[in-house]
């Protein structure tokens, strides 16, 4: 018997926000959001899959705006005009409940929801109406699941592949903790069913979770901001009795981001020295010629004599423009971070000026409370902050280096 | 630093004014109002730091038109002396000199000067009774922040600076007070409106959806509806469509019945009548022309009979008679030619007889051809123009002979003369000797003359007798010479009579052959030559011409003519045309009865045909009326059966037009009737009620009408109110504002804080390293005030600006502002700016000092105290005292231990 062929999608987040100071920027990362689920679709039709799996958090329920339901929906049609069926497991963006919009949607007849948190179990056919495998899957039918839905599914059958579907948080994976931890579960009690493929859904690193387990997190398809980095898509699946074939990363998102961190580089003291290094850097770091566009942060740390120059918003904002001109970036923002000119603190500690009288008194700040509270400012932005100490005293990391960029002229270092 | 000399070239007030030998230490510079004293301080701070401002520059010379200029030396903290020149043209110039180089300074200031600034340097180095107390407060924010800022080499950015821009940069970032315009308030604004807009959009995205429902039950309202107008219709079709049409089928089905053979009936051609008139008349046309074609092949065996046996017997001869008809002209023309030949023979017959009988001795005979045609006639020629040249040899030798001409001479004098002329010329000479002398001459003359004469005639006889000897001599030579030429011409005369020994030529010809005797033997043997020519061509002709004569006589002969002639030959040449029409009439006739056969062979298949296509065209006919009647009968109602069928046709196709589905209404109606279902039979008001309900669903103003149009506005409502941003989208936008507005507000605290600290961190190094100058202040306010005032600090009020105040000795601050006394206010700052002059030039070269009237208000205490400290001041540094009072002068020159000069500026 031929082995069931899966595409496995999860965390759509169709319509989720995206970062990004910039309003062409967020449309463009909806617009890729729903290019990479078109492709995720065209792909499963042109593999021919026996089904199309999605692990929850199709969309942001409350966030779904009318066109995204008539894409959504026509896509759903273009599946069931190619006989495929689609399997949906509601997840926590996207809950099952009556009164949540996964369930209002008029659904093709080709889509069969599982919005109960009970697991169901269900045959998939192929298109002379042959069965060839079941499917086992339970949804979120509220925004705040919290009991481990795992531990619901029954044991698997052993006479045709048997797949299940959850959109769960394994704790113990990666990433997993910049998720919130809805029906989390453990390595476990996705291995005890003996099902021969977990498609799971909610953490948005794709990984396998565990090396002895047949238990993927496909990942999201586009990734929504800086920490979401490297290329994002679907996996296709060939599940059989005979074992389960590495599945294969289909990669869809027409973006990508990146994340680059690096110190300044200490002998650039121009800026067009400093734009020939990041650029370099930039292409060392980043395959550009993959064919995607890349939206790239930028996180410079450490010392420069271009560090005042850097700070200010409108020279930021050239330096941007200028690297990605030169490396065809489609997006690209430099935060620096903690970045200032080079000065010798050291040499001011215990010295008989206003700067060595600062960096004493740094050092009082984090242990002192009463000075703390004595030099801390009138009127603060955050005024609400639960703990101000902690909060100042957060501010101060670094101080000592900003305050002897402020205090010492540039010449003397 | 010290002044030494001061060279003023132009400068103010000074014109050319020199100032040397300025000592260190104080120097008394008295002077009225308005005599300079302020120049003289503008001048030291010029030559110090350069002309300020460059253009209007206020001390340019006031009375003469020069350029402000102005030159001096200076001996530094190290001894070292420097001179320094500055003048001020277009731009300021200027230089001085170091280690013996003289290095540009253009406008700037003299680096022994850098460590206090122009403004420093007026606003503390001159010190006046107005300025004593009121330090701008730049120049006090200045020196504060110098002196406070560290201590040594170290020196860091004005700390209180950098605070106010931490502030500064805090406050564009956030403000509690709500004051002006932060990023923040910004910022909050855009998030405002973001939530608006989203609060917007997801009304919409709402209305949308709820327009959608609205849309998806109009929808299904006209869906049933739709089916309701569709199953209406189908019923109205079938009263409105099927029954007629099945009326109309059955109609066509009874006229089938009324048809024998349908099929037979179909194949008949339209108009049978015409048709079979057709086809008899296509028969009969047939047989006509069958007759017509055996008529004329007869008229034309007929034409073929005229060609008889003598056609062809002169047609056999039709060549000969050809070439006779071109010939005979030629041959009547050949017998003249004949005659003519003849003729010509005859006259050269005559002719050579003539000739011959020029020359010959005898009559021409014919044998005699035969000896002129054997004369070499070139030989002829030479041999008788050789005996000519012979003939004339002699003829010459005799005319030679003939020719010798008597001797003659000019003819001699006659002799007599001659004597007489001697006679009578002696004779003369006699007389003339005798009688006259004039006769001698004469005399003599004609003596001479006579002998003369007589010399002459005795000369010409001698020569007559000379010449006729020659001429003698001559004639015999030439005799001789004649008889050889006749012997030659003789032999030559034999040579011609040899070549012509066979001709009776005549004698005397012989004797003296000549061109004449040769041109007539020419000529016969021309003749002679010509008649046998002529004559055998005349023989040759006749012949030939009685040859073409016996065969023309023959041909002639051949055709009952007696005479070969030019007429019988053309009387043949009518015979031979006259057969040859005939013969070419025989051959058309030929092709013509060929052509006819076959056409014969056609038109009998063409009969065969119209009587069979006839027939059969009965026998169809016959088949689809089926009984047996006579042909007009039977066309008769075979027409009609055509009609029935045409009905049946046109039926038909005006079935199949009216109705292109046709076969599936067919089958529809054949189901119906089978089946009997859905009311196949209908009931006309039923027909009518649904007819009704039909009109009412198709009205265009009707519900179905007014609901499709619902269905289009909210279509068009929900296509037009989509909208391109969607509330994830705006979600991101605020999302994006509020981390933005986090980081302002993070970065307005860190801000503040910073600033916070650094301010702390001011404070207490102010208070931990009290700088040195207020130390040195406190110490001239002590001596300067004799210990009434001690200390001297820097206090902030709630403002956090500074002050100064001063600590009695009792320890009591007081600000140094009213109550104070006016001299004690004076004191005070005189104390704090020398403290701090002294500060700033510390490790640097001190600066010369002014002081203008300072001392004025002072106690006589005070003032002897003042002038102290003066002179402790002017151990280290050059100080210019600016007095116009001569009690001041005085009073410090009684002053012990002071040296000072006078400078008189009035």
């Amino acid at each position: 018997m031929e082995a069931l062929r899966l595409l496995h999608v999860a965390d759509v987040h169709l319509d989720t926000p995206f970062y990004g100071r910039d309003e062409s920027l967020r449309r463009k990362l909806r617009n890729a959001c729903r290019e990479a689920f078109k492709g995720a679709v065209d792909a499963a039709i042109e593999r021919d899959v026996h089904a199309f799996l999605i692990a929850g958090d199709l969309f942001d329920n409350e966030l779904l705006s009318f066109t995204t339901e008539r894409f959504l929906l026509a896509e759903m049609c273009k599946l069931q005009n190619a006989r495929i069926p689609v399997f949906y497991a509601t997840g926590n963006h996207d809950p099952g409940r009556a009164n949540y919009r996964a369930q209002k949607l008029e659904w093709p007849s080709n889509v069969h929801l599982f919005t109960s948190t009970t697991p169901e179990t269900v045959p998939i056919v192929d298109h002379k109406g042959q069965q060839i495998g079941w499917l086992t899957a339970a949804g979120h039918s509220s925004t705040r699941e919290g009991d481990n839905l795992a531990t619901r599914y029954k044991k698997a059958k052993d006479d045709l592949p048997h797949v299940a579907m959850l959109h769960t948080q394994v704790v113990n994976a990666r990433g997993a903790d910049q998720h919130e931890r809805y029906a989390p579960c453990t390595g476990e009690d996705l291995k005890l069913p003996g099902y021969d493929y977990w498609a799971l859904g909610h953490v948005h690193l794709r990984q396998r979770v565990f090396e002895d387990l047949p238990a993927w997190y496909a990942g999201n398809l586009q990734g929504r901001n800086p920490k979401e980095t490297g290329l994002k898509g679907a996996l296709y699946v060939e599940v059989s009795k005979r074992g389960l074939i590495e599945p294969e990363f289909i990669p869809l998102s027409p973006l990508v981001w990146d994340h680059v961190e690096l110190a300044c580089p200490e002998n650039a003291c121009t800026n067009a020295e400093l734009t020939t290094e990041l650029a370099a850097c930039l292409r060392q770091e980043i395959d550009l010629d993959d064919g995607r566009e890349h939206l790239v942060r930028f996180t410079l740390t450490g010392e420069s004599s271009l560090a005042d120059e850097i700070n200010k918003p409108e020279s930021l904002q050239d330096l941007e423009e200028t690297i990605q001109n030169e490396t065809d970036i489609t997006w690209l923002e430099i935060r620096p971070r903690s970045l200032l000119r080079p000065v010798d603190v050291e040499s001011f500690i215990g010295s008989p000026t206003v700067l060595g009288k600062t960096l004493e008194l740094l050092e009082r700040l984090s242990t002192d409370d009463e000075f703390l509270d004595r030099i801390t400012p009138k009127d603060l932005a955050h005024s609400n902050t639960e703990d101000v100490r902690h909060y100042l005293r957060e501010l101060a990391n670094n101080m000592d280096r900003e305050a002897a960029s402020l205090l010492v002229p540039e010449q003397k270092r | 630093m010290r002044i030494e000399k001061l060279e003023i070239g132009a400068y103010g007030c000074f014109v050319d004014r020199s100032i040397p030998n300025l000592p260190e230490g104080l120097v008394i510079v008295h002077g009225l109002n308005e005599t300079g004293k302020s120049t003289l301080f503008s001048l030291l701070t010029t030559l110090l730091y350069g002309f300020d401002p460059v253009s209007d520059f206020p001390y340019r010379p006031w009375h003469v038109n020069r350029y402000p200029e102005l030159s001096a030396v200076l001996t530094l903290q190290d001894g070292t002396q420097t001179e320094v020149w500055r003048k001020l043209v277009s731009s300021p110039q200027g230089h001085f000199t170091r280690n013996g180089h003289t290095e540009k300074l253009a406008n700037r200031h003299l680096p022994f000067v850098q460590h206090v600034s122009r403004d420093l340097y007026r606003a503390l180095y001159a010190i006046t009774q107005a300025n004593m107390r009121s330090l701008e407060k730049m120049q006090m924010k200045e020196i504060d922040d110098r002196l406070l800022s560290g201590l040594g080499a170290e020196l860091l950015k004005p700390t209180r600076q950098v605070i106010a821009d931490l502030e500064k940069q805090a406050q564009k970032l956030w403000r509690s007070d709500k004051r002006g315009k932060p990023l923040y308030a910004d910022l909050q604004s855009k998030l405002h409106e973001a939530k608006k807009d989203r609060k917007q959009v997801v009304e919409r995205d709402q209305a949308l959806r709820n327009k959608a429902e609205r849309l998806h039950e109009v929808e299904k309202r006209i869906s049933t509806l739709e089916e309701e107008l569709a199953k209406l219709s189908a019923q109205l079709r079938k009263a409105d469509l099927l029954l007629p049409l099945k009326e109309r089928m059955d109609q066509i089905e009874k006229w089938h019945s009324d048809i024998p053979d349908i099929e037979a009936t179909q194949h008949l051609p339209d108009g049978l009548e015409t048709e079979y008139r057709r086809l008899c008349d296509r028969a009969e046309n047939a047989e006509e022309a069958i007759q017509r074609l055996k008529e004329e092949r007869k008229t034309q065996v007929d034409v073929q009979g005229r060609f008889i046996e003598g056609d062809r017997f002169i047609l056999e001869r039709a060549e000969k008679i050809d070439s006779w008809a071109h010939r005979v002209t030629a041959h009547e023309q050949e017998q003249h030619n004949i005659e003519k030949l003849e003729r010509d023979v005859d006259e050269l017959q005559r002719s050579l007889e003539s000739t011959a009988a020029s020359i010959l001795a005898e009559p021409w005979r014919d044998d005699f051809s035969l000896t002129v045609e054997g004369i070499v006639l070139p030989e002829l020629k030479t041999r008788t123009n050789n005996f000519q040249e012979k003939e004339k040899a002699v003829e010459q030798r005799q005319t030679a002979i003939e020719s010798v001409t008597p001797v003659r001479m000019i003819g001699e004098l006659p002799g007599w003369a001659a004597v007489g002329a001697i006679t009578v010329g002696l004779l003369a000479v006699l007389l003339g000797i005798w009688f006259s002398h004039a006769a001698i001459t004469p005399g003599s003359t004609l003596t001479l003359i006579g002998i003369t004469a007589l010399v002459f005639n005795f000369f010409i006889r001698h020569q007559r007798s000379l010449l006729e000897a020659q001429r003698q001599d001559e004639i015999k030579r030439l005799q001789k010479q004649k008889q050889e030429a006749d012997g030659a011409r003789n032999e030559a005369r034999e040579e011609v009579k040899e070549i012509l020994k066979d001709l009776p030529i005549a004698s005397a010809l012989l004797e003296n052959p000549d061109l004449f005797l040769y041109q007539a033997v020419e000529g016969l043997r021309l003749y002679v030559g010509e008649r046998k020519q002529k004559t055998d061509h005349l023989q040759e002709q006749q012949e030939n011409w009685k040859a073409a004569q016996h065969e023309l006589q023959k041909l002639v002969g051949e055709f009952g003519e007696q005479k070969a002639s030019l007429e019988a030959v053309n009387r043949l040449e009518d015979r031979l045309d006259t057969a040859k029409d005939h013969q070419r009439d025989f051959n058309q006739a030929a092709n013509h009865i060929k052509d006819m056969n076959g056409k014969l062979e056609e038109a009998k298949k063409a009969l065969r045909d119209a009587t069979g296509a006839r027939d059969e065209f009965m026998r169809h006919v016959t088949q689809v009326v089926v009984e047996d009647l006579p042909p007009d009968e039977a066309l008769k109602r075979a027409a009609e059966l055509q009609g029935i069928l045409r009905k049946i046709q046109n039926a038909e196709e005006q079935l199949e037009m009216d109705h292109p589905d046709l076969p599936e209404l067919q089958e529809e109606i054949r189901r119906l009737e089978k089946d009997n279902v859905d009311d196949w039979v209908l009931d006309q008001a039923e027909v009518e009620n649904f007819r009704i309900r039909r009109d009412e669903l198709q009205d265009k103003d009707g519900q179905l009408q007014r609901l499709r149009d619902k269905r289009t506005r909210l279509q068009n409502e929900i296509k037009n109110a989509r909208g391109d941003v969607s509330v994830g989208e705006l979600d991101g936008k605020i999302e994006s504002i509020e981390e933005q507005i986090e980081d302002v507000c993070t970065q307005h605290d860190h801000l503040m804080l910073l600033a916070s600290l650094l301010r702390e961190a001011d404070r207490q190094f102010r208070e931990e390293h009290q700088p040195d100058v207020l130390k040195r202040v406190s110490e001239y306010l002590n001596t300067i005030t004799n210990g009434r005032y001690i200390h001297i600090i820097t206090l902030e009020d709630e403002y956090e600006e500074k002050r100064l105040s001063v600590i009695s000795k009792s320890g009591e601050d007081r600000p140094i502002a009213f109550p104070l006394s006016g001299g004690t206010l004076d004191q005070i700052y005189l104390a704090f700016r020398l403290a701090v002059i002294d500060h700033l030039d510390e490790a640097y070269e001190y600066l010369p000092l002014v002081l203008d009237e300072v001392l004025i208000n002072w106690d006589d205490q005070r003032f002897e105290t003042g002038v102290q400290i003066l002179s402790h001041i002017a151990q280290k540094r050059q100080v210019f005292l600016f007095t116009c009072h001569d009690w001041i002068v005085k009073r410090i020159q009684d002053a012990a231990g002071i040296s000072a000069i006078i400078l008189d500026v009035s």
